[in-house]
């Protein structure tokens, strides 16, 4: 479960200026749930998942990872999060069973346990091809479930997942959908950012929306549109935002 | 304290410096490049020194004191001239670096015993020109010296012996190799250059590629992180040191007299100055280029100011003040009294306190700047 209580994160971009990126932020995300960070560019969305995922360090608030804190407990967060960032950071020397058996030993798993998850996961995501091909001339579609197959090593009962069907062809990115379906009768946690509205109304339970790092409104597609008295989400979306100058992939 | 975290890291260190051609050259191929520039062309041995000779006497007393020139192996005689403009010319263009002119009547000049003969000497580079006087002089003297001697003994004396004279007696380097003197500096150098280098690079790499990221939700520590990114260094630096002593010893000829444990020890104290140079200097920059430059910043005046190319006693006494606060000065001591003069630690003690205060600082500050974070 993650719980997000008044999160702030300032960063100073020159001597006496700060900029707001997360501001006094709250919500929750439950075992079992599929929930959806919605909003456009700049609007926070990196920096909420990277704080969570204890990549940086809060200004105000906190959040916690089944129930420890991510600024004073981090490393029992990381042991207990996955997160597909934006940019996948492969080592492009080593190929994927190479990442995954090392991140393997990274969270101190057993050798055993460590092969039998890289067979799992080669099958689950179809890496059987390129699974011992050093990941120079990857496409983005294999640097992509390379890098999901990465995050999900270790098993880790909540995952952060940036964009997960970027790049991704329409057979891998209904592999990655179905996963994420997997995830949630696996009762994990499981937070997307994206903005690809039809693909958050297709896997999330739920969706938070956020604009200049504040969450907006939060419900499920249907409660959204409701609240904005629109037929779609894409025209809820605009609406809650109040401006229409955002960017919108359907 | 060595847990699999951290040979995980060590391993995937090795893995990518292995595949990566370009790196790999520049830890291995490098210092041997080095060794052999610096072994070589970098020498303050002036030998072969050019020299015209214009002999207006052609007798056999000035044919002799040609050969005494020849015999010193500094000069070789590469140009008889017949003309002042001749050899003037020669040495403006670099092509002789000294004249000898001996007059047309040197050889009766020599049985009275008041002969002279005129050197002219090309001072535009100091240290050729410097080396060319003295020896011309020593030349001048033993040769003179000969004469009244031979003299002496076809008129019946005894020879006659200088009043006083000078013995010498040079030790750990007898023939004033400058080669003895460059490559125990030359792992000093390597040590210092190629670990800053090679360790901030590493670090912002990871950054740049956006591994770090990976890195830093994993459950690694930061110190298991340091450790597992430093450790590959460590190991290399040792095969670079050993690389360069066995090429030096067995190719140059510099002896290796000291206690090798001890070489060791006194380098893996300096490497502390240098991996926490590296791992500081990816503190500040985020670009692989950015780190070279700030590791040059700290590399670069080590160089000069640590008695590396030029003796620190010569320098004004502002900058000996500064080379005190430069770790590679004190390691140089270390390395050429240990591979040179073979001493025991407590003829060191004072340097190696000195590296031992610098790698536990810079290292420390180094790690506590160092953060598992992106902010």
């Amino acid at each position: 479960m993650i719980k997000v209580e008044h999160l702030t994160k300032e960063f100073k971009v020159k001597l006496f200026k700060k900029i707001t990126a997360v501001n006094d932020t709250s919500f929750t995300v439950n075992d079992g749930e599929v929930v959806g960070l919605l909003g456009p560019n700049g609007a926070g969305k990196t920096t909420m998942m990277r704080l969570l995922a204890t990549m940086l360090t809060p200004t105000h608030g906190t959040a916690y990872v089944d129930e420890y804190d991510v600024h004073t407990h981090a490393r029992e967060v990381r042991r207990r999060i996955g997160i597909l960032p934006e940019t996948w950071g492969l080592y492009e020397r080593f190929t994927p069973r190479e990442h995954l058996r090392m991140f393997g030993e990274y969270y101190d798993m057993e050798k055993d346990s460590i092969e039998n998850r890289i067979e799992e996961l080669t099958s689950t995501l179809g890496m059987g091809e390129f699974v011992d091909r050093e990941c120079k001339r990857f496409s983005r579609g294999m640097s992509q479930k390379v890098a999901l197959a990465r995050t999900l090593i270790h098993s880790p009962q909540n995952l952060l997942l940036d964009e997960p069907t970027n790049g991704l062809d329409v057979m891998s990115a209904r592999l990655v959908r179905k996963l994420i379906a997997q995830l949630r009768e696996e009762k994990r946690c499981v937070m997307i950012s994206t903005h690809i509205l039809g693909e958050a109304e297709r896997l999330c339970d739920r969706l938070i929306l956020i604009d200049n790092g504040t969450v907006v409104a939060q419900g499920t597609p249907k409660e959204l549109c409701e609240q904005a008295r629109k037929a779609t989400l894409e025209d809820a979306f605009v609406t809650i935002l109040g401006r229409d100058d955002v960017e919108v992939v359907l | 304290m060595f847990n699999s975290r951290i040979f995980s890291i060590v391993r995937k260190e090795f893995v990518q410096l292995f595949r990566d051609p370009r790196t790999l050259a520049l830890a291995v191929v490098i210092p041997i490049v080095q060794l052999f520039l610096l072994g070589y062309a970098a020498t303050s041995d002036v030998r072969n020194i050019s020299m015209a000779v214009w002999d207006q006497n052609k007798s056999p007393q000035s044919r002799q004191l040609l050969d005494a020139f020849r015999a010193a192996d500094y000069f070789v005689i590469d140009h008889f001239v017949g003309s002042t403009e001749e050899y003037q010319k020669l040495i403006e263009s670099g092509s002789a670096r000294v004249a000898l002119v001996i007059p047309p009547d040197y050889d009766r000049a020599v049985l009275q015993g008041n002969a002279q003969v005129l050197m002219v000497l090309d001072g535009s580079d100091a240290s050729i020109g410097s080396t060319a006087l003295s020896t011309a002089r020593l030349v001048g003297q033993s040769f003179a010296t000969k004469i009244l001697a031979e003299q002496a003994s076809i008129n019946g004396r005894s020879a006659l012996t200088p009043p006083v004279e000078v013995r010498t007696q040079v030790w750990y380097n007898p023939d004033l190799d400058s080669a003895y003197f460059m490559i125990p500096g030359v792992i000093g150098m390597i040590l210092s250059f190629i670990t800053t280098i090679l360790t901030a690079t590493a670090i912002v790499r990871e950054r740049e590629r956006g591994t770090i990221e990976q890195l830093i939700v994993t459950p690694i520590r930061s110190w298991e992180l340091i450790l597992g990114k430093l450790l590959p260094y460590v190991i290399l630096a040792f095969v670079e040191t050993f690389e360069i002593i066995i090429v030096g010893h067995f190719w140059f000829g510099v002896p290796v007299r000291g206690s090798l444990a001890l070489i060791v020890f006194t380098s893996g104290l300096f490497l502390m100055s240098s991996l926490g140079i590296g791992l500081l200097a990816s503190t500040i920059a985020n670009t692989q280029q950015e780190a070279m430059l700030t590791v040059m910043m700290y590399n670069l005046p080590s160089l000069f100011l640590s008695g590396f190319f030029f003796p620190l006693e010569a320098m004004p006494q502002a900058l000996q003040v500064v080379s005190y606060a430069i770790p590679l000065r004190y390691y140089l001591v270390v390395i050429r009294a240990l591979l040179l003069k073979g001493v025991g630690l407590e003829a060191i003690q004072s340097e190696v306190i000195a590296l031992a205060i610098f790698g536990i600082v810079i290292m420390t500050a180094a790690a506590l700047r160092f953060r598992k974070r992106l902010d």
